[in-house]
């Protein structure tokens, strides 16, 4: 049973005992085990490139980064991962590991190692296109390997089925004022999917926009009057663009 | 007895073709020097051919034969090759051209077990290595290359008796002199020593007389040991040539065995090796494995090659592979751990830490080895208020510098928040009056942050950043530029 990548429910009882906190009260309480899972394949659904779906796994990669030596890989990432950004998070920038490849075969190569070496404590990567089949090989190996691995796909995905042991669905609240993030579980161990909520990540930033919006209010659309801002995004919604595959 | 000094000869008659046929084979090799052959090998032998003989003559009594010419720097090469590797059971090796290595035992005698034990090893390992060689074991230095050259084996006893059976054209001694002492009757070493020194010194030269005492020990013979240069290199040459990847594997498991050998008889560790492989119609390519932290482990290696040898393009033919390596460094003194690969795997699955940083290094080598040494690293941040100069790639595992504290600039973070995500160059924003048909617009949340630096060297920069959020509630890090009044976008908060 454990080669096939199959779950079984008695083994709901150990299995979960050991995750890590997603650092999100609402988050952690529909999630099995009240946190993210050591191993095994989360797949994070969302909509467009830029609504916070790193940002969401920072607290327990940062966690992670600093409880274990052991890597925390960054395969394929579709921009450069911004090293002031991660440290300001609190990742260890000297266990995180970026790893880049040009063809799909060694993506998937370069991906399946990193995960079954037992080297990695946490695979993040944006896989274009990725099989079934091959995803249930990830799956198996992140068991193996002892991985949490987190592939990052569109949101298309989600009305499909996935080997995947755990797959979340994110979605931003299509609107420029707010700063939530509506996150519904689609698939869990141990569970039925979750309903929709909301949890607010970037609270800090929205608190001191505020303060500083009392401030001096003027000035700060004074500025973006004075300079035309009504751009046209147009050009950047470049939701799931990844280099290489 | 202590300070009597034991000598141990390896002489390699057959060098000068086993260079070239390492991997031994059945075919009939003959070693030319100006057309006339100089060498063969038992193969030849058995067709009949002889030294003396001219390549035609050669080729007319059966033209399967292979040829090659005397290579002499080569065979110096090997020797020398072979001279290192005989560094592990002593440090007093020295090279006897043209075909010939000396080695001083009495200090290892004790360490290795005996003499016996000594030369089972050497012999073992020089036929792994597809050399034949003659063993002769004296009391000095040119007495035991006589005796590994008549292949008398063993004496430890006096050596003027030893040798009295040694014919005398086997001493290094000018052809002139040999002739003459077989006028005189004198045919080996017995009689020649029957002859009072002082008159053969009168009749045939003071050197010649230096030379007899030296043989029979009782002046000093200072030899010129090698130094232990830190360098490995080795080559097999194949034959028949070999035209696809796998059949390059096992030569080079063989190679890279030699090397860890090599390593661990000084106690080294490298973190390159350099495979050439090449042939005489084509452009040697070159295989270089490079790793993320020195190791001598054989299988390492292998896997590493091998994952470099898969991505490697080869030339149709090849027949020859050759491993070096120059980059050494000195192997911890490391005895090891006591419960050794035991894993502990605890309740939560963490393992002990030695392991892990195994295979920390373990992946990077593999990634290095594949995807070559650009395809994976770590990251720094850099002292820098310009965004896109103030990280840097950092090689993995070699950054030391400890673990910063979690907030050390933490006002100033919390002041001007950074993306996750940086453009590898920041993109134009087109603005809308451009394309009117958009309907979607960007909403600054923060901003502005002026960085206005770097009009001190080359790469100025005067910007305002401002975060905005578009009205798919996509948050953005983009920037106006001062200097040509243009909006970019810089960086995701992903």
């Amino acid at each position: 049973m454990r080669e096939t990548g199959l779950w079984k429910a008695s083994k709901i009882d150990n299995e979960y005992r050991q995750t890590v906190s997603s650092g999100f009260d609402t988050l952690d309480k529909e999630l099995p085990g009240l946190g993210w899972p050591q191993s095994g394949v989360t797949e994070v659904l969302y909509d467009r490139i830029g609504i916070g779906e790193l940002k969401l796994m920072m607290p327990a990669i940062s966690h992670l980064s600093r409880s274990q030596n052991r890597w925390i890989a960054l395969i394929n990432p579709p921009h450069i991962p911004y090293a002031p950004a991660l440290e300001h998070e609190g990742v260890d920038l000297t266990r995180l590991l970026v790893i880049t490849q040009k063809t799909p075969e060694d993506y998937l190569w370069a991906l399946e190692k990193s995960i079954s070496l037992k080297s990695c404590r946490a695979v993040i990567t944006w896989p274009n296109q990725i099989k079934d089949a091959q995803v249930r090989r990830l799956q198996v190996a992140s068991k193996e390997g002892n991985c949490w691995t987190i592939l990052l796909r569109s949101e298309k995905l989600a009305s499909k089925t996935s080997p995947a042991e755990l797959r979340i669905r994110l979605r931003s609240c299509r609107s420029a004022e707010s700063t939530n993030l509506k996150i519904k579980i689609l698939k869990r161990h141990g569970g039925w999917e979750s309903p929709e909520f909301k949890i607010t990540l970037l609270d800090k930033l929205n608190r001191k926009r505020e303060t500083l919006v009392r401030k001096k209010p003027t000035l700060i659309y004074g500025e973006a009057d004075k300079k035309k801002l009504s751009l046209t995004p147009t050009s950047i919604s470049t939701a799931h663009q990844s280099s290489g595959i | 007895m202590e300070s009597k000094k034991l000598w141990l000869c390896l002489c390699f008659p057959d060098l000068a073709i086993e260079i070239f046929t390492r991997d031994r084979t059945k075919e009939a090799v003959l070693i030319t020097e100006k057309k006339i052959v100089v060498f063969l090998n038992q193969a030849a032998r058995n067709l009949g051919l002889k030294p003396g003989i001219s390549v035609a003559e050669a080729l007319t009594i059966n033209e399967s034969v292979i040829f090659f010419e005397r290579n002499k720097s080569r065979e110096i090469e090997k020797l020398s090759q072979i001279a290192q590797w005989s560094y592990r059971f002593t440090p007093n090796v020295s090279i006897k051209k043209p075909k010939s290595v000396l080695l001083e035992l009495s200090g290892s005698l004790k360490l290795f077990g005996g003499l016996k034990k000594i030369q089972q090893e050497i012999l073992k390992s020089l036929e792994e290595k597809g050399l034949s060689v003659q063993v002769g074991v004296n009391m000095s230095p040119l007495s035991a290359q006589c005796f590994s050259e008549a292949n008398a084996g063993t004496n430890l006893k006096d050596i003027k008796t030893s040798i009295s059976n040694i014919p005398i054209h086997i001493l290094e001694i000018e052809q002139k002199i040999v002739d003459s002492l077989h006028k005189m009757g004198v045919y080996n070493c017995g009689q020649l020593f029957r002859l009072p020194i002082s008159d053969l010194s009168h009749r045939f030269g003071g050197q010649f007389a230096l030379y007899l005492k030296k043989l029979i020990g009782t002046i000093p013979d200072p030899q010129i040991f090698i130094e232990n240069k830190p360098y490995f290199k080795s080559d097999i040459t194949l034959i028949p040539e070999v035209s696809d990847k796998n059949s390059l594997i096992f030569p080079m498991r063989r190679l890279i065995g030699e090397l860890n050998e090599f390593l661990d008889a000084r106690k080294l560790l490298t973190d390159s090796l350099l495979f050439k492989i090449s042939h005489r119609n084509y452009k040697p390519r070159k295989l270089s494995v490079l790793l993320a932290k020195p190791e001598k482990d054989l299988q390492v290696f292998l896997m590493l090659a091998k994952l470099k040898l898969e991505k490697t393009e080869l030339m149709p033919e090849i027949d020859n592979i050759c491993l070096l390596s120059d980059r050494f460094s000195k192997s911890k003194n490391d005895s090891g751990d006591l419960f050794h690969e035991t894993q502990f795997r605890q309740k939560d699955g963490y393992f002990p830490s030695k392991a892990e940083e195994k295979w920390k290094v373990q992946l990077i080598n593999m990634m290095t080895a594949r995807l070559g040494p650009d395809s994976c690293y770590t990251l720094s941040t850099v002292s820098d208020h310009r965004p896109e100069l103030s990280w840097s790639k950092e090689q993995p595992g070699q950054t030391n510098n400890p673990i910063k504290p979690n907030k050390q600039t933490g006002s100033d973070e919390e002041e001007n928040p950074r993306p996750l995500l940086l453009l590898k160059a920041p993109k134009r924003i087109p603005e809308k009056n451009k394309s009117p048909d958009s309907l979607e617009t960007f909403k600054i949340v923060r901003g502005p942050e002026r960085i206005d630096v770097g009009w001190w060297d080359n790469h100025p920069v005067a910007r305002d950043y401002f975060i905005a959020r578009d009205s798919s509630g996509a948050l953005y890090w983009i920037y106006y530029d001062l200097s040509s009044d243009k909006w970019y976008l810089h960086g995701i908060f992903s």
